[in-house]
């Protein structure tokens, strides 16, 4: 009972209730003695009832701020608490999904970690085989004997060498700069139009060499919130898929549409398709499928997926049911970012 | 810890002879934010195994823990508020209240538990959901798509622990079930929401992280698909 008068309002609560009480019970027995008992056993009775509850009261939030304290020191305690109707029980409850959403937070930020440490090490080994093949063209240029036309070929595969390691710091630091969350993406109403032509731009020579044909479909008119410098470059990535493993001759389609909920774009080929096994993998970090490009690693396609889901959006693979590999992209428009 | 832990789950109908073991010691676990696909046969017991996670019904044996807490040892009462503040739970038929507008069908949740709804989350539901021109509306001014979405909303309000759906596209065409699983799906990776879901429909159940294929009760297959 002591410690309740330590709440500044049980205080007042108590000066409120007693003070009329003291003025008006004497007044009660001076009037009649029978009333001024009754009146004062009322009163003892208000009083004590009323104590009691906040006594009550009190000791559920002082369950609770115990929870709270062991939440606050790391120990996640989930006590079933009491399922009732009322304040009280609602404060319960949500005291149990604060500790359930710290106790997941804490898990995958462990999760995290691992994966970092995983991505390091992943990055240094694709990092250390062109630097190895560097170091060697180094050493064969070092013979003095070399023809000029062996010394052309080396020094030619010392630029590709470095061409590659470029490209693969660059395209790896895109990851980890969307993983941080640290790219400020500048969305603005952009033409779907001129966004698929800003994709495929650096492939138009690669479509000449293979002579294979690109259709942009329905995208006439359709406008929508994104990056485009960012989501050009995530569907070029696709486009850039679909060039790789259609043969010679073949088709790429882009078609179009936008409706209330998203704007969609689908990317689509007349190759052979994905393997069966590789589908469910196909979004992963260096992973490269059956069928892989020779000096592909593996980024182009997480890249895409990181960059669409940064902005909101979802990207599936799929084989056509006629043949041929399908990318369904879904962007929706400003409200879901 | 698993946001889920169901451990030697059993259901019986009937007694003796007639006696139908609907769930036979069915036991796993699902992590917080896991998009989890159950499939199977007609009358394989997807449909009890999803009652007994969301404390529908009771088991014949077992347990099932939500967040550590073991739901079957509160009383009815406690246990239809348990799951009203922290299970979402989404149907094929949508299941709104006839005589609620869209809003309230929405806020229900909170009604029943007599709070005033947090206009910010409500507004974000809703935009998310794209029913901000119709939030006046009764259930039967609405599409089959729309009210899916309502009972979509129905079900996150609360910011449930875990979303479990019975078949939610069954009841729609193919571009709307599209619409419908894509928004299941966002509210999975934006809010960290665990989403069990129902279906008989392969191509839906390979979008999603894990599949559980149960058969005559039991499960036949537990495989993640993708991380």
């Amino acid at each position: 009972m002591g410690k309740l008068l330590y709440n500044r309002e049980v205080r007042r609560y108590l000066l409120a209730l007693c003070t009329p009480a003291l003025l008006c019970l004497p007044l009660c027995f001076w009037l009649n003695k029978a009333a001024g008992f009754l009146a004062s056993a009322l009163f003892l009775n208000a009083l004590l009832v009323s104590l009691l509850f906040t006594r009550y009261r009190y000791r559920r939030l002082e369950q609770l701020s115990g929870q709270l304290a062991k939440i606050c020191a790391g120990e996640y305690v989930m006590d079933i608490g009491q399922y009732a109707e009322g304040e009280l029980s609602i404060l319960s409850s949500e005291i149990l999904k604060i500790t359930g959403a710290l106790s997941h937070q804490a898990q995958s930020l462990r999760r995290d970690k691992a994966f970092l440490a995983d991505s390091l090490a992943d990055i240094s080994h694709q990092l250390k085989t062109p630097l190895t093949s560097v170091a060697m063209m180094c050493e064969l240029l070092s013979d003095p004997h070399l023809t000029g036309q062996k010394r052309a070929e080396f020094l030619a595969g010392i630029r590709q060498g470095a061409d590659r390691i470029q490209w693969l710091i660059a395209s790896l630091l895109k990851l980890s700069r969307l993983d941080a969350g640290a790219v400020a993406f500048n969305i603005r109403p952009v033409a779907l139009a001129a966004l698929l032509e800003q994709a495929a731009s650096p492939l138009r020579i690669p479509l000449e060499v293979k002579g294979q044909n690109l259709r942009l479909e329905g995208a006439e008119g359709i406008v929508l919130p994104c990056d485009k410098h960012w989501l050009a470059e995530a569907v070029g990535n696709l486009l850039k898929n679909c060039v790789e493993h259609t043969p010679a001759g073949g088709h790429i389609l882009v078609s179009c549409a936008q409706n209330a909920l998203y704007t969609s774009i689908a990317v689509s080929d007349d190759g052979p398709g994905f393997d069966k096994d590789d589908l469910p993998h196909l979004f992963e970090r260096f992973y490269r499928g059956r069928n892989a490009a020779a000096d592909g690693v593996g980024i182009g396609l997480a890249l895409a997926k990181t960059i669409i889901q940064s902005q909101g959006g979802v990207i599936t693979a799929q084989n056509r049911p006629g043949g041929g590999a399908l990318f369904a992209l879904k962007l929706y428009g400003g409200a879901v970012v | 810890m698993a946001i889920l832990e169901v451990t030697n789950l059993s259901k019986v109908y009937g007694k003796g002879e007639t006696a139908v073991h609907a769930l036979d010691n069915v036991s796993f676990s699902v992590e917080a934010g896991q998009f989890v696909a159950i499939i199977g046969p007609s009358g394989s017991g997807k449909s009890t195994l999803l009652h007994m996670l969301g404390g529908v019904d009771r088991p014949t044996s077992g347990k099932v823990s939500v967040e550590g807490n073991d739901i079957y040892a509160l009383d009815e009462n406690s246990l239809a508020i348990f799951r009203r503040r922290h299970i979402g739970l989404i149907y094929q038929f949508y299941n709104l209240i006839p005589v609620l507008d869209v809003e309230e069908n929405i806020t229900l949740p909170q009604l029943l538990d007599g709070r005033k709804a947090d206009r910010d989350h409500l507004g974000e539901i809703i935009a998310t959901l794209g029913l901000g021109d119709r939030l006046g509306h009764l259930p039967n001014q609405l599409s089959g798509g729309q009210q899916q979405r309502v009972s979509i909303g129905r079900a996150l309000i609360n910011r449930p622990a875990m979303i479990l759906a019975d078949e939610p596209t069954g009841n729609l065409d193919s571009r709307n079930s599209g619409e419908i699983l894509d928004l299941l799906l966002l509210s999975n990776k934006k809010y960290n929401q665990t989403l069990l879901l129902i279906t008989h429909d392969e191509s839906i159940a390979l979008r999603a992280n894990r599949i559980i294929a149960i058969e005559d009760g039991r499960v036949a297959r537990d495989e993640v698909i993708r991380l």
